[in-house]
């Protein structure tokens, strides 16, 4: 029985840390590059999220659905990046504070336009299956998420590795301006990593809002996991957000399981364990 | 002779005359007015330990929230669940943020910048998760009600009239404790740790000991205004410590210009009235606050205090000009 409960308790943290790993990679992509924290991201989810929601009722198809959430977001973002936070470029506190202000108006825009009763997104049917697996049954959607999540790390990792774009967005990390020197057009590339973020957290809104729910304040309940996941992690480190995701949904399923009244709490434990150690987080740099 | 010479002239009775009729407002004030009055004094309590922190220490904190929630739910706990009343709970309120804020400190003080606001936003978040969900001792989503303010000796504080005086007594004192630290030695010290840390480090200063006092400062003065939240609202619910309340603080002070802590009063004033007169007028308060905040984000980061020394013949010139007469 408690090998079955393990099982269970790992799968259900595996799936969840899918969603926070998108959700934190997004983050991340642009803290990298563009130096923004953005403050905005959750409200990304949950506005994703949403139109993932809407397009699934019109058309009836999931996956549509996805990339629908994450298409919006990411125009969103190029708007926001263009119009917004260009007008702020360099002082880094103004561009949080300012994705600080757009995160308010998305949630109470959102709860106009899609009220403030918890929806859940329905699960495509034909996933919808449950799979036995080592004596249990858990349900085939769940699996499914992590394979998304699979994907778009090992997507992310090739797109940064690998790629002629990837090497560009890494030059110009280390440095904007030998970069810039060398022909890469580092303000392009900022739009464009910065709609990926985006399109990363509206996907991430499709795939948290079909197994948990939509309603307002999951927007912020989401960016301060992301945001502990990130910070345990070290800013700016990919590996650092993969083992920070497991870290923390792992801690949120058992507390989910035993002390239901303290799952988010839990989640300061090793966070504040990690920081008294390393002040930036586990693969962190100071800059 | 300018206004401005007037004003330095007659500095002292202006506010000798503003400080006397902040006292003769319960004699007057319809009790509307008061009310507002009461919200405003409380408040900008609350603001200011934002203002003292950012604009001394350069610590943009999203946790200041959390200590004014705390400090309340301490109260509201002891009073309701253990029936410790008034002089005991407000200790142990002032404690509790006290406690938090010295914990929180010895992570957050560490970072800066960026990092700070998102160490601060993620503590000030988890008080919130633990005020939401531990519904056995902090009642949940619906927080705690029934929280009587004190009587002593035949008056009770539960009338607006008794209760203004005393909470004007201790945001008085609080403005002048934070505007004598600004000026002291130890607020020099701290302008000094924001503008070139490195360069502290090396004249001898302990740098991470200055900002954690003032970190710690900050988080007590916070609790000081939950205190007189609770005790006036006679509520407690999360929504009180909520990122929410942590961006209206934000904005209040930022809007009144974060190096004035009369900037804050003003901010603070300004938002709540501009909450009362909203409040009746539209549903959409949330996204009227988001789009203020991002206004002046865009276009008057320096906030009113800020801005208005600008248009002020600055006191430089006025020095200037003493000099060439002498």
């Amino acid at each position: 029985m408690t090998e079955k409960i393990v099982l269970l308790l790992v799968l259900n943290s595996l799936t969840y840390a899918a969603v926070l790993f998108v959700m934190a990679s997004g983050l991340t992509l642009a803290f990298n590059l563009m130096r923004v924290v953005n403050l905005a991201h959750g409200a990304f989810y949950l506005v994703g999220g949403y139109v993932g929601l809407s397009v699934l009722i019109i058309t009836g198809n999931w996956g549509i659905a996805l990339i629908a959430g994450g298409l919006t977001m990411a125009g969103v973002s190029i708007v926001i990046e263009r119009f917004l936070l260009s007008q702020v470029r360099g002082n880094f506190l103004a561009q949080a504070l300012l994705t600080l202000s757009l995160a308010i108006i998305l949630a109470d825009v959102s709860l106009a336009v899609w009220g403030g009763d918890p929806i859940s997104i329905p699960s495509p049917t034909f996933l919808n299956s449950p799979i036995y697996f080592f004596g249990i049954i858990y349900p085939g959607f769940r699996l499914f998420i992590l394979l998304i999540g699979i994907i778009i790390g090992v997507g992310l990792w090739f797109l940064l590795k690998k790629t002629k774009l990837g090497m560009a967005i890494r030059a110009s990390v280390d440095n904007r301006e030998i970069a810039s020197a060398t022909g890469v057009n580092v303000d392009r590339l900022s739009v464009m990593v910065f709609a990926l973020s985006a399109f990363l957290g509206g996907v991430a809104g499709v795939i948290g809002g079909s197994f948990l729910a939509l309603a307002p304040g999951e927007d912020f309940k989401i960016l301060t996991l992301t945001l502990v996941v990130v910070i345990m992690g070290g800013m700016g480190s990919f590996g650092g957000t993969i083992i920070g995701a497991l870290i923390i949904s792992l801690i949120l399923s058992i507390g989910r399981l035993y002390v239901p009244q303290f799952s988010i709490f839990l989640t300061f434990v090793p966070m504040v364990l990690v920081l008294s150690i390393w002040p930036h987080g586990l693969f962190g740099r100071e800059k | 002779m300018s206004i401005y010479r007037l004003y330095c002239k007659y500095k002292l009775i202006l506010e000798a005359g503003i400080v006397l009729s902040l006292f003769s407002f319960p004699w007057w004030m319809p009790a509307f007015y008061l009310t507002l009055a009461i919200r405003v004094l409380f408040f900008s309590i609350l603001v200011m330990s934002f203002t003292f922190l950012a604009g001394q220490a350069g610590m943009i904190s999203l946790s200041q929230a959390a200590f004014f929630g705390v400090s309340a739910y301490a109260v509201a706990i002891t009073t309701v669940r253990f029936g410790i009343h008034f002089p005991l709970s407000v200790l142990i309120g002032i404690l509790a943020a006290m406690g938090l804020a010295s914990f929180f400190g010895l992570f957050a003080v560490r970072v800066k910048g960026v990092y700070f606001l998102m160490i601060t936003l993620a503590f000030g978040q988890i008080i919130w998760g633990l005020a939401d969900q531990w519904v056995s001792l902090t009642g949940g989503y619906n927080g705690i009600s029934g929280i009587s303010s004190p009587r002593i000796g035949g008056i009770s504080f539960a009338n607006p009239r008794f209760f203004y005086f005393p909470l004007l007594c201790v945001f008085l004192a609080c403005l002048i404790f934070l505007a004598l630290i600004k000026r002291s030695p130890f607020g020099l010290a701290l302008r000094g740790v924001r503008d070139n840390p490195s360069r502290m480090v090396m004249l001898g200063y302990p740098v991470f000991l200055i900002k954690y006092v003032a970190f710690v400062l900050s988080g007590v003065i916070a609790g000081i205004s939950g205190i007189f939240f609770v005790y006036f609202t006679g509520v407690i619910n999360p929504h009180a410590l909520g990122l929410s309340q942590a961006v209206w603080v934000m904005l209040a002070s930022i809007l009144g210009g974060v190096e004035s802590l009369v900037g804050a009063i003003i901010g603070t004033l300004i938002l709540s009235a501009m909450e009362v007169l909203l409040g009746q007028i539209i549903e959409r308060y949330m996204l009227v606050i988001g789009v203020a905040f991002m206004l002046t984000i865009l276009f008057a980061s320096k906030g009113i205090m800020g801005s208005l020394q600008k248009f002020i013949p600055l006191r430089n010139l006025i020095n200037a000009i003493n000099k060439a007469h002498k």
